[in-house]
């Protein structure tokens, strides 16, 4: 009863006289107003005949209600809201113009209404010379620092694929210069794996071939964009950098532009080097894998080549499904 | 689209911070208390301006930000999951919301609002995220089953069961179970007391 065709609904309709097994989903799409019109008609037509149903559908009214914005149970907005958004999002302007550290200026005190420019001094009053200026300093660090972190100049979204892998290549720098995993999950591998396995709703793989002197540092679940990741990372004992590896379910769809495609062994490889790491992407069986740091490429191909990526099949439902 | 700081400010308040209001009951109802709704909402604009230049101006503004609040608020609990500890914490307070006395002067109402109030609240508050955040984009945020679906990333279909699931749950907590007998009064007064703006037939209850 509870799958929404109009046509088992009008034929459960005509049969008001059994005991009535309820509408179930069908009356939860008719209360939002999602119902095509024969069937919400039929909905309409229903409830006035059927008292256990119309009660079901008050109660169901009931709960949307205590939800709604403009509802009588619902609180003021706290006061000067507006303000401290406003000053706190539109005070961080330095640091989003210009993308990183460019002379070692840390963000902006919070004076509401008043741009962090003026600390530039007199140049303050010639505010077309600053912008220019702004903008010629943002494009040279932007090929500094590469693709990875250049703002999007584009207007549209990158796929689900590259904006995972953009925040995963992002958290594996932020974490090889914190020098640890924040928040890792206690154990060694195997253990971390296992409690990973439950976050992601997959087994979690790992390379088994990984070069001398790295160990094992710890791994935590990740949200890389919009995807659910398992993230592991290994560190050099002398202090040479974090090996980090991540998985996802694959949503699909391109990998990165810009990437150069390796075909090895019969499986495609992209790969990608920045100054701050070499990373390799790869998908199998529904699931996408990635590998950075500052191995040569060499290397993290021969490791993606290691890890067993049969074990670790994405289910169908994923756990989120609840 | 490159824009010099002025016009991006000026841009910016125009296109999102009109969304505001709207977006705190949002975050309020996904977080739960209001100091953690604040953080949420700040969070969620922070993110949104420094992403201002990939946003397509003429597109539509509210789901965008409502699409990072929620990316924003499932993060910090996937965070919070691993380290077994809630930066967004969900323990309603007993009187989460303050009742409007002037329009209901009866204070057995009052008494009933509030209770009532606290109960679905707590009952919000354990729902699994993703009813939640289901609920919230349909019922605060008034999106459409489509554009909900898009928001959080999932099919039409399982917006529509995780609504009904989620309010079949709440449904439970309308009642006080632990009195006998207040059911029918409790049940009709609320009923009473509510705005008419259903979709469908007005009828008699039980």
């Amino acid at each position: 009863m509870d799958n929404g065709n109009p046509n088992n609904v009008n034929s459960h309709l005509e049969t008001v006289h059994d005991p009535c097994p309820g509408l179930g989903e069908v009356l939860s799409t008719y209360l939002d107003g999602e119902l095509d019109d024969l069937t919400a008609q039929s909905v309409t037509t229903h409830l006035q005949r059927c008292v256990k149903c119309n009660a079901e559908f008050a109660e169901l009214r009931q709960v949307k209600r205590f939800l709604a914005p403009g509802s009588p149970l619902a609180p003021a907005l706290p006061s000067g809201l507006q303000e401290r958004v406003r000053a706190r999002t539109l005070g961080h302007r330095s640091e989003t113009l210009l993308r990183g550290k460019v002379n070692g200026r840390s963000g902006p005190t919070s004076q509401p209404g008043t741009l962090p420019l003026v600390r530039l001094g007199r140049i303050a009053k010639r505010p077309w010379l600053i912008a220019s200026a702004l903008a010629v300093a943002s494009m040279l660090l932007l090929l500094a620092i590469g693709a990875l972190n250049s703002l999007k100049l584009n207007p549209f979204e990158p796929s689900p694929v590259e904006a995972a892998v953009e925040a995963s290549v992002k958290d594996h720098i932020m974490c090889e210069r914190l020098g640890q995993v924040p928040q890792s999950l206690p154990g060694d591998a195997t253990q971390v794996r296992t409690a990973l396995a439950t976050a992601v709703g997959m087994s979690v793989a790992a390379p088994a071939d990984l070069p001398p002197a790295y160990n094992f540092l710890g791994g935590r679940a990740f949200r890389a964009a919009s995807l659910d990741a398992a993230h592991l990372a290994w560190i050099e004992e002398a202090g040479k950098g974090m090996l980090s590896f991540y998985q996802a379910a694959d949503p699909g769809g391109a990998p990165p532009a810009g990437w150069r495609s390796v075909l090895l062994d019969g499986r495609t490889f992209w790969l990608n080097s920045t100054e701050e790491a070499n990373a390799v992407l790869w998908r199998a069986n529904g699931v996408l894998y990635l590998l950075a740091g500052k191995l040569p490429e060499a290397e993290l191909l021969r490791m993606a080549l290691s890890v067993n990526t049969l074990g670790t099949h994405a289910y169908q439902h994923s756990r989120i499904e609840s | 689209m490159w824009l010099n700081n002025h016009e991006k400010q000026a841009l910016f308040e125009e296109v999102a911070m009109a969304h505001l209001s709207g977006l705190y009951y949002a975050a309020l109802r996904l977080c739960g208390n209001p100091a953690d709704a604040e953080d949420l909402v700040q969070e969620t604009y922070t993110k949104a301006y420094r992403a201002f230049e990939s946003f397509a101006l003429g597109s539509n503004a509210r789901a965008w930000l409502y699409r990072i609040m929620n990316n924003t608020f499932l993060s910090a609990r996937v965070r919070a999951e691993s380290r077994l500890t809630r930066p967004f914490s969900l323990t309603p307070p007993v009187q989460l919301f303050r009742v409007r006395d002037e329009t209901s002067p009866d204070p057995a109402e009052i008494v009933s609002n509030r209770s009532l109030d606290s109960r679905l609240g707590s009952a919000l508050a354990m729902l699994p995220d993703e009813m939640r955040t289901t609920l919230v984009m349909v019922d605060v945020g008034g999106f459409t089953y489509d554009e909900a679906a898009n928001i959080l990333g999932c099919p039409v279909g399982t917006v529509r069961s995780r609504l009904h699931r989620a309010r079949s749950i709440l449904r439970v907590h309308l009642t006080e179970q632990a009195l006998p007998g207040a059911d029918e009064g409790e049940k009709a007064k609320s009923e009473d007391s509510q705005d008419a703006t259903s979709t469908g037939a007005q009828g008699g209850t039980n």
